[in-house]
């Protein structure tokens, strides 16, 4: 059986490649994308999802008499493991996407920092995927993808703000998705493992009818690269905010242990027990996208697994007159959960995340 | 005179990795804009380590810093990658020529190229990555071996059956078993015997086509097999061999792919892998014999390259070939229009299946 889903890109994608450049759009790399956003779902409802980077992932032998289902957990039996192939392949097809920004990466420098960020080129247009599997792995990914346009990303660095897509044949994955019922069961949460229950979701919609309403935003307003950002606002109908965000949240309002701000905002030398690690920020904000002519919107999501900052880092996130005063224009923002943090229940993936997609 | 080439190669570019060696101990004490200038001298010296032989000096020097000075092997992959990418190869081994007229024979070549990397694993233990790409063993061509064609065929074809089986009711397949056990007989023809054929101890191949087809068609298949071959009172299968022959297709050029898996936790990649591979846009000729053992009828003949050529066109589009397929890797663009095919009178058949106007395959 066969799939096709369409996408335009709202924001560059990233799949890497080598000499660090997104010479193409690379299927591993949206692969890696689907497989974490699947495992996060399965951990959210209460299932078993490994981590497939380490010694501790599943593996099929044949010669063992259990069956694939028992000997797997629920993502290596649809993605694959050791001794079991991927139950679907996927294929780019009809890829229409360039690089963007003539191919140069963008340093950002909010006021007061001195390296700022750095927003390698990514890909922006349209393509499809072609993907052939089982049916029951088809409808799956037709319902990830629905959860994927609304919630989440597509490709590598969403903390950076890459991956917003749209459907272009929604509908179409919409009718496939109505196969695929989602159960909840009733495993607790992994504080080391991304769990749907524990993710904060939120959108920032503004409206501007000038095409120059991002110049005040904290650090795009820079000689050195402000062409840069006209280019892409121009090309594009994108504006990279992420940085002046983050530079807001983190080295501004941030009130907490300079521990949880390292361990949440992401640090290239975590010191863990098996050696000094690389962290990445557990905070994925969007670059602003053009809706139509006259309307914005950012969106983003937050991973909180340690209960005893979740709050404190929720309403940081979840605070408009921190939107407003970043990006300099009155808007609207929509969390979910709306109000306090609270984690969801299985049950509550299901209806308010996963069902609402579609 | 040094008679062995690496020995002859690493006293040539010894004086290049002491530099290596003495920048990075320098390195490791130094502050400022002194690291740079060490890293660049590091940096030099192993680009210079590796121009004395592109195709086998890096992979010397990797070894020996490896066993040597573990850690400062990176150095030498690090500069490396480039140094392949823009190196092009060259095709040593021509396409084969066509084969004297055999009776019933057939013979295809086509040429095709690559819209995305072919990946295959080669069996060397020594080599500066984890994953080289397959190659040819006296000139290290990239190469695709005819074992890997036939294997990457069988599985598409029996992929093909799989799906036009599955795709029929319950009612329709009660009515086709004979054509299944026939479409599975004809490819032992072609391929020669199924792995796992064991009797009583069936497994691989062998017993997932039993269970595909259940036991109507499984048995159907054995006596067909039997009658063909004259062994109906034996409980066994004769092992026999396939009637095609498959020709090795060579590669110009080498690439590099990456991935680098994210723990889930940190959620920053550690470790990135590399993969050789023939980049996409890389072109090549296949080439593939047919040559029945037994006298057959025209039907027959024909038939079976009906039933190879939609097999290939499975292979090349629908479901790949090499590593990584269901990653979108090892797909071809075939020139089908300008295959050769012998005899000419194939030629119809050869079209009707690429423009989709052929049946399915009969059995």
């Amino acid at each position: 059986m066969s799939l096709r889903i369409e996408v335009t890109t709202r924001t560059p994608l990233w799949t890497g490649g080598v000499g660090g450049m997104t010479d193409r759009l690379h299927e591993t790399g949206l692969l890696g994308s689907l497989r974490w956003w699947y495992e996060a779902i399965v951990r959210g409802l209460g299932g078993t999802a490994c981590d497939p980077s380490t010694d501790g992932k599943c593996r099929y032998d044949s010669r063992d008499r259990r069956s694939p289902e028992e000997q797997l957990c629920n993502a290596c039996y649809v993605f694959g493991a050791t001794g079991w192939k991927r139950r679907f392949s996927l294929k780019v097809i009809e890829d229409q996407t360039q690089p963007v920004g003539k191919e140069r990466t963008l340093n950002v420098r909010p006021p007061g920092r001195n390296r700022g960020w750095y927003l390698p080129p990514g890909r922006m247009g349209t393509f499809a995927l072609e993907i052939h599997g089982e049916e029951s792995a088809l409808q799956m990914l037709a319902s990830l993808f629905l959860f994927l346009e609304r919630w989440g990303h597509l490709g590598a660095k969403p903390q950076l703000g890459y991956g917003i897509f749209q459907l272009n044949n929604r509908n179409k994955v919409c009718e496939w998705a109505k196969g695929k019922a989602w159960i909840a069961e009733s495993k607790a949460p992994d504080a080391r493992l991304p769990d749907l229950r524990r993710f904060g979701f939120f959108r920032y919609r503004l409206s501007s009818q000038r095409g120059d309403w991002w110049t005040q935003i904290p650090g795009l307003n820079d000689a050195k690269i402000k062409d840069q950002v006209q280019q892409l606002v121009h090309d594009h109908n994108v504006v990279p905010v992420v940085p002046a965000l983050k530079n807001e949240w983190r080295f501004r309002r941030w009130s907490g242990e300079s521990s949880d701000q390292l361990w949440m905002f992401g640090t290239l030398s975590w010191h863990a027990n098996q050696g000094t690690v690389r962290v990445r920020s557990k905070i994925a904000v969007s670059w602003a996208y053009a809706l139509n002519s006259h309307e914005w919107e950012i969106r983003g999501w937050v991973w909180l697994p340690k209960p005893n900052i979740a709050a404190q880092v929720w309403k940081l996130l979840a605070d408009k007159e921190i939107w407003q005063s970043v990006i300099d224009r009155e808007g609207k923002l929509e969390s979910e959960p709306s109000g306090e943090w609270s984690e969801r229940t299985p049950e509550q993936v299901i209806k308010g995340l996963l069902q609402g997609a579609t | 005179m040094e008679w062995e080439y690496a020995l002859f190669l690493f006293r040539k570019m010894e004086s290049d990795i002491q530099r290596l060696i003495q920048a990075s101990e320098e390195l490791k004490q130094a502050k400022g804009g002194d690291r740079k200038r060490y890293r660049q001298q590091i940096e030099k010296a192993a680009r210079q380590a590796c121009e004395t032989d592109l195709r086998t000096a890096p992979t010397i020097a990797f070894l020996w810093l490896r066993a040597c000075y573990p850690g400062l092997e990176n150095y030498i992959r690090e500069v490396w990658s480039p140094c392949l990418l823009a190196e092009d190869l060259h095709t040593l081994i021509s396409a084969p020529q066509a084969p004297p007229d055999i009776p019933r024979s057939w013979r295809i070549a086509l040429d095709f190229t690559l819209p995305k990397p072919y990946l295959s694993k080669d069996d060397t233990e020594f080599y500066l990555l984890d994953n080289p790409v397959r190659k040819e063993w006296v000139f290290k061509v990239p190469s695709v071996a005819p074992s890997q064609w036939k294997g990457a065929l069988r599985a598409a074809m029996v992929q093909e059956l799989k799906r036009w089986w599955q795709g029929l009711s319950e009612d329709e397949r009660k009515r086709k078993v004979e054509e299944f056990a026939e479409r599975r007989f004809r490819m032992t023809l072609l391929f020669g015997d199924e792995k796992g054929e064991e009797p009583g101890a069936l497994k691989g191949l062998a017993k997932y086509l039993d269970e595909l087809g259940e036991a109507a068609a499984a048995k159907l298949y054995r006596e067909k097999v039997k009658a063909f071959f004259g062994t109906g009172t034996e409980a066994a299968l004769t092992h026999h061999r396939g009637w095609l022959h498959f020709y090795p297709t060579y590669f110009e050029n080498i690439g590099l792919e990456i991935i680098n898996p994210h723990p889930r936790d940190t959620g920053a990649g550690k470790q990135p892998i590399h993969f050789e591979c023939v980049p996409a846009e890389a072109s090549g000729v296949f080439t593939l014999l047919y040559v029945p053992l037994k006298e057959l009828g025209e039907d027959e003949t024909q038939a079976d390259f009906q039933a190879v050529a939609q097999g290939l066109k499975a292979m090349f589009t629908r479901y790949g070939f090499g590593a990584k397929t269901s990653s979108g890797f090892g797909r071809a663009e075939v020139q089908w229009e300008e295959a050769e095919v012998q005899p000419e009178r194939l030629q119809e058949e050869w079209e009707a299946v690429w423009q989709d106007r052929a049946g399915e395959p009969n059995g």
